[in-house]
């Protein structure tokens, strides 16, 4: 009996005996399935990854008196003050304006539903320039290695894992459910993977449908010949993976369908297709029988080390229709406070731009959530001096030193899906060397 | 006996007379011989029962009794006798006139004829000679002078039954067997007359078959008794054919994978109607009742001692003696051939495994080694047809292999500043061209390429006083290309500092200078790449960087070299550095053998390439040979010493390249490119240069499975979509003739699992597998197994275990 059947057995037993539900060491109550399969207290989490690094610096720009610090930086790079989407001045008095592309976004923050998180990244530990005793991440302005930093809340070390995988091991023990907690629209990411958990994919616009018609009455034989172990154990793990593909596809399409009703328009753009199934899978989530998931897309051109200024306006058009689309969706449905989306990319470039027009590898970063339950219209974390060379710079390029963590980021949006404070640290280990564990941007 | 021999003699020698017997005296005499009944001669006849006699001198006849009563007597033999007694107790002698006897019955009656004197009485014995079964009557009647008188007798005449015993139910031509006739279930003395409607049996019961039986029969053997011809058995005995029989075999040994003609000899071969070595049928010629000429078709993975069976079919069918076969494998054994080929080639065709076995692996190496890479450059375009079709000839496998290999290491995008066209052919050139050569001339073409130019924004990468080159090539020349993030031991382990911490390979600030020894190179020619795809960058001094460089940790580059200087010493550089043999090693270890070499197999390979053994450091043809026939790659020819940790699963265009060949399927066109892009992988369209999956990916127990990251559920049911449409011949730009395929044509379930297992899995089908196959065929036995084919191969190549080169 492989793991996945393990599972299925167990909740078969749970539910079927009426049998009191276990009540889940890490996770509060709320993240257990309700036997009747209802999804009442439903809430997911949507990560939209910008593969390649998203040049941060042009993303959100300030647009009071430190724009000329900007600009100055920038060079060739900056872009025009006017044409800056303007947002609400935060808290701290500041006044940031957004790449021209954001028009959703910067609605969206206006009303309150979308905030910013200023200059984080991985960090080990708090860091300031010049430290020599305090570490530093693995590998840094490494594509693959802040990426799996970013995915993996772990900076000292590969990891095989990523924390909402590892979020995922946890609500997978407690539910001992059938459904696929963790969905991907953009095939595997570490960020999913868990020690258990392996996260369903869902492809956009492939013909599943037909071919798991195709395939029926094929299926049980298939499902047999991967039902045993051979003497390989890499094959063995495999055939682990690959025996449920065809009974998770059925039901990720089968909840995409239900859900297909959704009237609002997605932008015919790879990541809005990925948005959109997306919304109709938590419209169809019913099918599901979890209520707690995490969503993950992908999308990608976003390593821009030359001509970037038009590289990054198309990808930010993409991404801002996407998320405007994803936003009406989810307020269509009247799922906008039970689901958040947020963004992780590999790393910021450096503000000073290259002989290309492009930017190189950098560090902190900027990032966006949305969602009806983001106390939005305000800014979080620390937006850095945007000075070549200066205190907050690593090197002499404009490499932001974040003052931040991802691993504070992730927690925040964990905190809210249910993990209660004091469990915080088992998910993210390195959550104990900063002095807060969340930042407050979810209520 | 002894008593009827003695009364006989008796009778001899006192004749027919009348013993007139003293009163009191009581001699019985019996009769002789049959036919003693009747009437004897009779002058006065009297009548009535009882007595008789006168009053005055008067006889009185009296019998002993009024009923004979005889115990049930076997038909056909005679009982023992009852006597009567005839007393005259009158006063004068009588007369017995004659004595009539009826039914089964006899008696010596002249003992009572004639005078019986006052006083006297005679006794004659009364024998039952029953000649049926059932109750029979008759009577004894005496007509005398004073009356008649009559004894009635009865007795019960029991049935003989005559029964023939054989120890041979059957019998062959020529053969004997004694056969007893038993009468009522007991051996019987009595004579009995044997004869038979076929073959011969003597007077004493020997039955022997006839000796020309061409097909099967039934001799009857009749028993009678020579007494009682009434008496009889049958015996229906079936006689055979002889059963051939195999005594020699010449020659005694011969070649895996051939077809050789045996002389086999023996008796009554005529009769055989199949033969089979190691169980499958083979076709032969009669060529007398003492010899037969078999075409003996071994298959390619047959070796060791092989039984040759013949059998004649038929109610009196049976089998033949066994004879052995010595089957002489080729130097590589077919198993291992299979298994070799698909992390040297793209999967076992039954061709290239006759071509590695009768090469060894070394030579076969050798020869792919020597063999000229197909001229992508001029068939460049949408060729992704011809790139697939190359998979499928013996002469670019390893080098396509090898090539693929290096894709992944360096990584570009075809389509990148190409235009219209893909320009994946032309990089594909370089990789064929650079893949058995020296590492170094690979290195120097990869960064002179306008195609990685375009890619990783080296072309045009200009250092201006105060305008820093992009770093996008610098990094992953070292970081993807030559010598990765940390420091690594020989064995690609990492090195560890005095704290236990990695030790980085490069700083930032080496990154932004490397990039400064790299700028300065653009295109060669004005216009879209295609039409310069091969055309090397060339320098234009005036973006060279022209300061120090510090390019690696106590690497410096002297300032004002020009910048093909910079850039050979960063190519010297990197190639020398003591990361890069581990770290290309590792690479070509996991796409070819195995996801998780021992460190100990990447030290082995890493010193092949530091030193090819004639002082050649980077000799990739040499590094190739070491990964394949590394004792840690050929460890799991022998299956009993398979490693249960080894092989790597297939990326998409592996398994899609192994199923057709596995199938000898046909790439028709160029349409194959939809099938590799559904797969996720596009050929020459990686998504980026991480290309398509990392080679650090890890299953969640720990363990390396590269591949694997493109095992999501979503990528797993569409790739079994599209080899089911293939199989199905649905899929344009596909074409499966199964009737022509290796696995077409099976003579059983068991012929067929065979190939599968051999061709397939190089002999090591798992259970699971076996007993999927066995059941859809056995659910589905109304269908041929060839009208199967589809589904059956579609299953054989969708396990986990197909997939997983092992």
């Amino acid at each position: 009996m492989n793991r996945r059947e393990f599972l299925k057995y167990a909740s078969r037993i749970t539910m079927g005996a009426g049998a009191a539900p276990l009540i889940p060491r890490l996770i509060s109550a709320p993240l257990l399935a309700q036997a009747g399969g209802s999804n009442s207290g439903y809430r997911a989490i949507v990560c939209v990854y910008l593969d390649g690094g998203n040049d941060g610096n042009n993303t959100v720009i300030p647009a009071d008196s430190y724009y000329s610090q900007y600009a100055t930086g920038r060079a060739a790079l900056a872009i025009d003050r006017t044409s800056l989407l303007n947002l609400k001045a935060t808290s701290g008095g500041r006044l940031f304006g957004l790449h021209p592309s954001l028009k959703n976004v910067a609605s969206l923050y206006n009303q309150g539903h979308a905030t910013w998180l200023c200059n984080a990244g991985p960090l080990t530990t708090p860091y300031k320039k010049g430290q020599t005793t305090v570490r530093v991440p693995l590998n840094l302005f490494s594509h693959s290695a802040q990426a799996a930093e970013w995915q993996s809340a772990l900076t000292q070390a590969d990891s095989s894992n990523g924390w909402a995988g590892r979020l995922a091991d946890l609500l997978a023990k407690q539910n001992l459910s059938s459904s696929p907690i963790v969905v991907s629209t953009s095939g595997w990411q570490l960020l999913g993977s868990g020690t258990t958990t392996e996260l369903a994919s869902i492809g956009a616009g492939n013909n599943a449908v037909a071919v798991l018609n195709a395939l029926q009455s094929l299926t049980p034989s298939l499902n047999q010949m991967d039902s045993a172990s051979s003497s390989n154990s890499l094959s063995n793990t495999i055939s682990e993976m690959q025996s449920g593909h065809l009974s998770t596809t059925k039901l990720l399409l089968d909840a995409a369908s239900t859900g297909a009703s959704i009237q609002t328009k997605f932008p015919n753009t790879y990541i809005g297709q990925q948005l959109q199934v997306i919304a109709q899978m938590i419209s169809g989530r019913s099918r599901f029988d979890v209520n707690r998931q995490i969503f993950l897309s992908s999308v990608s051109g976003y390593d821009t080390h030359t001509l970037q200024l038009s590289q990054q306006a198309s990808n930010l058009t993409d991404l801002d229709g996407a998320v405007g689309a994803f936003a009406a969706a989810m307020q269509e449905i009247n799922m906008f406070d039970q689901v958040t989306l947020f963004t992780m990319t590999d790393f910021a470039r450096a503000h000073q731009m290259n002989s290309g027009g492009g930017t190189d590898h950098a560090w902190g970063n900027h990032h966006l959530i949305v969602g009806g339950a983001v106390k939005g219209g305000d800014m979080y974390g620390t937006f850095p001096s945007l000075v070549i060379g200066g205190d907050d710079d690593f090197a002499t390029s404009g490499l932001w030193i974040p003052t931040t963590s991802g691993s504070q980021y992730a927690a925040t949006l964990a905190q809210w899906l249910g993990v209660q404070s004091k469990d915080l640290s088992n998910v993210f280990p390195e959550l104990s060397n900063f002095s807060k564990s969340t930042l407050g941007f979810l209520g | 006996m002894a008593e009827r021999q003695w009364n006989c003699i008796f009778r001899k020698h006192i004749g027919d007379v009348v013993l007139h017997l003293a009163l009191g005296a009581s001699i019985v005499l019996y009769g002789c011989g049959a036919g003693q009944s009747g009437t004897s001669a009779v002058s006065n006849s009297t009548s009535g029962a009882g007595s008789s006699g006168s009053t005055s001198g008067v006889p009185l006849l009296t019998l002993s009794g009024t009923q004979l009563t005889f115990p049930d007597t076997s038909v056909g033999t005679t009982s023992t006798g009852q006597n009567i007694t005839l007393s005259n107790t009158g006063t004068a002698a009588a007369t017995v006139q004659s004595i009539n006897v009826t039914g089964r019955f006899r008696s010596d009656t002249s003992l009572c004829l004639g005078t019986l004197a006052a006083n006297a009485k005679c006794t004659m014995a009364v024998l039952f000679t029953p000649d049926q079964s059932g109750t029979l009557t008759g009577s004894i009647s005496f007509a005398t002078s004073t009356g008649s008188l009559t004894v009635g007798a009865s007795g019960k005449g029991i049935a003989q039954t005559l029964t023939i015993s054989t120890v041979a139910t059957s019998l062959r031509e020529g053969e004997s067997t004694q056969l007893t006739a038993q009468l009522d279930g007991a051996s019987t003395t009595q004579p009995v007359t044997w004869r038979t409607d076929s073959g011969s049996v003597t007077t004493d019961g020997v039955y022997t078959a006839g000796s020309n039986i061409t097909a099967s029969t039934t001799a009857h053997i009749t028993a009678s008794l020579a007494a009682t011809a009434s008496i009889t058995a049958t015996l229906a005995l079936p006689i055979g054919r002889a059963l051939p029989i195999l005594t020699s075999s010449t020659p005694t040994q011969i070649d895996a994978g051939t077809t050789t003609t045996l002389t086999i000899t023996g008796t009554h071969l005529s009769n055989l109607s199949q033969l089979t070595i190691n169980g499958l049928s083979q076709t032969f010629t009669k060529v007398s009742d003492t010899q037969i000429s078999v075409q003996a078709a071994m298959q390619a993975w047959d070796s060791g001692s092989m039984a040759i069976k013949g059998s004649m079919s038929g109610s009196d069918g049976g089998s033949t003696g066994t004879l052995q076969l010595s089957v002489k494998a080729l130097p590589v054994s077919y198993d291992a051939a299979v298994r070799f080929l698909q992390q040297a080639a793209y999967g076992a065709t039954p061709a290239a495994v006759q071509q590695v076995q009768q090469m060894g692996m070394s030579s076969w190496i050798d020869q792919q080694l020597k063999n000229p890479a197909y001229d992508y450059a001029s068939a460049a375009g949408a060729s992704y047809g011809q790139y697939y079709r190359n998979t499928q000839s013996l002469q670019y496998a390893l080098r396509q292999r090898v090539s693929s290999a290096l894709s992944h290491v360096y990584v570009v995008g075809g389509s990148t500043g190409c235009g219209p066209i893909d320009c994946g052919p032309f990089w594909e050139a370089l990789l064929e061209n650079d893949a058995f050569g020296n590492a170094r001339t690979l290195l120097k073409d990869v960064a002179l390429n306008p195609l990685m130019g375009a890619y990783l924004d080296n072309a045009n990468n200009a250092a201006y006083p105060g305008i820093v080159p992009n770093q996008n090539f610098a990094r992953e020349f070292m970081q993807l290309m030559t010598i990765g993030t940390v420091q690594l031991n020989q064995d690609g382990t990492s090195v560890l500092d005095a704290n236990g911490q990695l030790v980085p390979t490069y700083t930032q600030s080496n990154i932004a200078d490397m990039a400064n020894a790299l700028s300065g190179w653009k295109y060669a020619l004005a216009g879209d790449l295609g039409s310069q795809a091969q055309v090397p960058m060339v320098m234009a001094e005036g973006w060279h960087n022209q300061g120090a460089k510090n390019i690696l940790p106590g690497v410096t580059l002297p300032a004002g070299q020009k910048g093909e200087i910079d850039l050979d010493a960063v190519v010297d550089t990197l190639f020398n550095h003591p990361n890069y043999g581990p770290f290309l090693s590792r690479r070509l270890i996991q796409h070819l053998v195995t996801s998780n070499p021992s460190p100990a197999y990447v030290a082995r390979v890493a010193a092949v390439f530091a030193d090819d053994g004639n002082g050649v450091r980077g000799n990739l043809g040499a590094v190739v040979k070491a990964v394949l026939l590394d004792k840690e790659a050929r460890k799991g020819d022998d299956a009993a010493q398979a490693d249960p940790a080894t092989g790597h699963f297939m990326e998409p265009a592996l398994y899609l390249a192994n199923v057709m060949n596995a199938v000898q399927g046909v790439f028709t066109d160029d349409q194959v490119r939809n099938v590799d892009v559904a797969m996720g992988q596009p050929l020459y369209s990686p998504p980026s240069v991480f290309s398509y999956y990392s080679p650090d990916h890890m299953l969640a127990n720990g363990t390396y499975a590269p591949e694997a990251q493109l095992l999501t559920s979503a990528n797993s049911v569409t790739k079994l979509g599209l080899i089911y449409s293939i199989f199905t011949n649905k899929q344009p730009g596909f074409q499966v003739n199964w009737k022509t395929s290796p696995f077409s044509n099976a003579t059983s379930t068991d012929d067929f699992l065979t190939r599968v297992n051999h061709l397939l899995y190089h002999g090591q089908m798992p259970d699971s597998v076996r007993t999927t196959l066995t059941n859809y065929i056995a659910a589905n036995a109304g269908s041929s197994i060839n009208s199967m084919l589809p589904d059956l191969i579609f299953m054989a190549v969708s396990s986990a275990a197909y997939q997983t080169i092992q």
